[in-house]
């Protein structure tokens, strides 16, 4: 066989003298690696494990915690006497609502003492009617009779002059068979003249235009004041329209 | 092959267990105890509140006399009791010279003071309406000196009457007829 034809050389035999670096074996990194990653499983793992522990027991402490709430509640809610609560609050209701019905009380004196000092001794009333309305304020309807024309003008003129009474309407106006002057008068009433918690303003204070309250004569001592609102005052005519 | 799986299945465990325990505990039970306990712990401030509250209004209404809580007591009374209002008015107009006649009862007038209408004789209250009221319309005669002095009796009335409607009318003997219309109120 020549020589020059290539011969396979034995895998055992070296083909070179320059001695080869030994390379690191592969297996020893990936060991490592596996090994890192494995603890770090195991750590997690650990944590995982601590926290589901402590969940539980966090789950259990809050249980815990809300009965001893609900205990402490119950016993909270024992304590309170629904009778003293009633009691409370009626009492509040009552103070509450009192002070309004006073503020808001209805008090005809008042109007009945304006009508006597407005009214001209001369005129008279038949009738009298007055509603009050939600907000006070009152509507009234009189019926009279006045002596004659003056006194009604005048009549007018004096209710006029109270601003708490506004639209005064003077109607139905006749002579009657006695020669009186027959009227109907409507008027509505500021609510200071109706209502309690309401004060009149200085300016709107009633003043006695002309005297109504007649001077006791041997005809009229038994005549009240109030009863010259509704009849005839013959006595006196010398002084008022 | 052993040693390659297994952390692979600790992650895994460690997932699980975060995804299907700690988590849904935490946004499930947890968070509604926790919201319960918040809720009773309000509760529980409130009731402390409400006892030293309470404290201090004994201490309050000790302070009031007792006999002044009767009279407030009568000024707003728990139910309208209009029979001894009517015997009181009866009384009261012999004491001042009127008679009075034929009491009615004004059931459609009735109802909570509390609305603000403003409706003939629907006397305006504000407030969160704990009052009731009802008119009584009565007709009574006597001269005018008489009804004035029975007139101011009613409004000074312990218990409040606000008179609503009033007609008089003349009468040749001077004994006047009254009509009149007052409402009531009591507390619910």
């Amino acid at each position: 066989m020549p020589y020059t034809n290539l011969v396979a050389i034995s895998p055992g035999i070296p083909t070179s003298f320059v001695p080869r670096q030994s390379t690191p074996s592969p297996t020893r990194p990936q060991r490592a690696g596996r090994d890192y990653f494995f603890m770090g499983a195991l750590v997690l793992a650990g944590l995982a494990v601590v926290l589901a522990a402590g969940t539980f027991l966090y789950e259990r402490y809050l249980t815990h915690s809300l009965e001893t709430k609900t205990a402490e509640l119950s016993q909270a809610t024992a304590n309170v006497n629904e009778d003293t609560v009633r009691d409370f609050v009626q009492l509040r209701d009552r103070l509450a609502n009192g002070k309004m019905l006073l503020t808001n009380h209805v008090m005809l004196s008042q109007f009945f003492d304006d009508l006597e000092h407005l009214t001209l001794q001369n005129v008279r009333y038949n009738s009298l009617s007055v509603t009050v309305a939600g907000d006070r304020t009152a509507k009234i309807v009189l019926s009279g009779t006045a002596k004659n024309f003056n006194t009604l003008a005048a009549q007018s003129t004096v209710l006029a002059g109270d601003k708490r009474i506004k639209r005064a309407i003077f109607s139905n106006i006749t002579i009657t068979n006695t020669n009186l002057v027959g009227f109907k008068l409507t008027a509505d009433l500021d609510t200071s003249l109706v209502a309690a918690g309401e004060t009149p303003s200085a300016t709107q204070a009633a003043t006695p235009i002309v005297p109504v309250i007649p001077a006791p004569t041997a005809t009229t001592t038994t005549q009240t004041v109030g009863a010259a609102l509704f009849r005839a005052t013959t006595t006196a005519a010398t002084t008022t329209p | 092959m052993m040693s390659r799986l297994m952390p692979i299945l600790l992650v895994a465990f460690a997932i699980a267990v975060v995804l299907m325990y700690v988590r849904p505990t935490f946004t499930g039970p947890i968070a509604d105890t926790k919201t319960k306990i918040d809720s009773y712990v309000s509760a529980l401030e409130a009731a402390d509140r409400f006892q030293a509250k309470e404290a201090e209004l004994t201490q309050a209404k000790a302070q009031i006399a007792p006999e002044s809580l009767e009279r407030l007591a009568a000024f707003l009374p728990d139910n309208v009791d209009n029979v001894q209002l009517i015997l009181d008015l009866d009384a009261l107009a012999a004491r001042s010279g009127v008679t009075l006649s034929d009491f009615n009862i004004n059931d459609d007038a009735s109802g909570s003071a509390s609305n603000n209408s403003n409706g003939s004789g629907q006397l305006a209250l504000t407030g969160s309406g704990p009052v009731e009221s009802i008119d009584l319309t009565m007709t009574a005669s006597g001269s005018y000196a008489s009804f004035r002095s029975f007139l101011s009796g009613i409004e000074q009335s312990l218990r409040p009457l606000d008179v609503t409607n009033l007609t008089v009318t003349d009468s040749a003997s001077g004994i006047y007829a009254y009509t009149m219309t007052v409402r009531i109120y009591w507390l619910k």
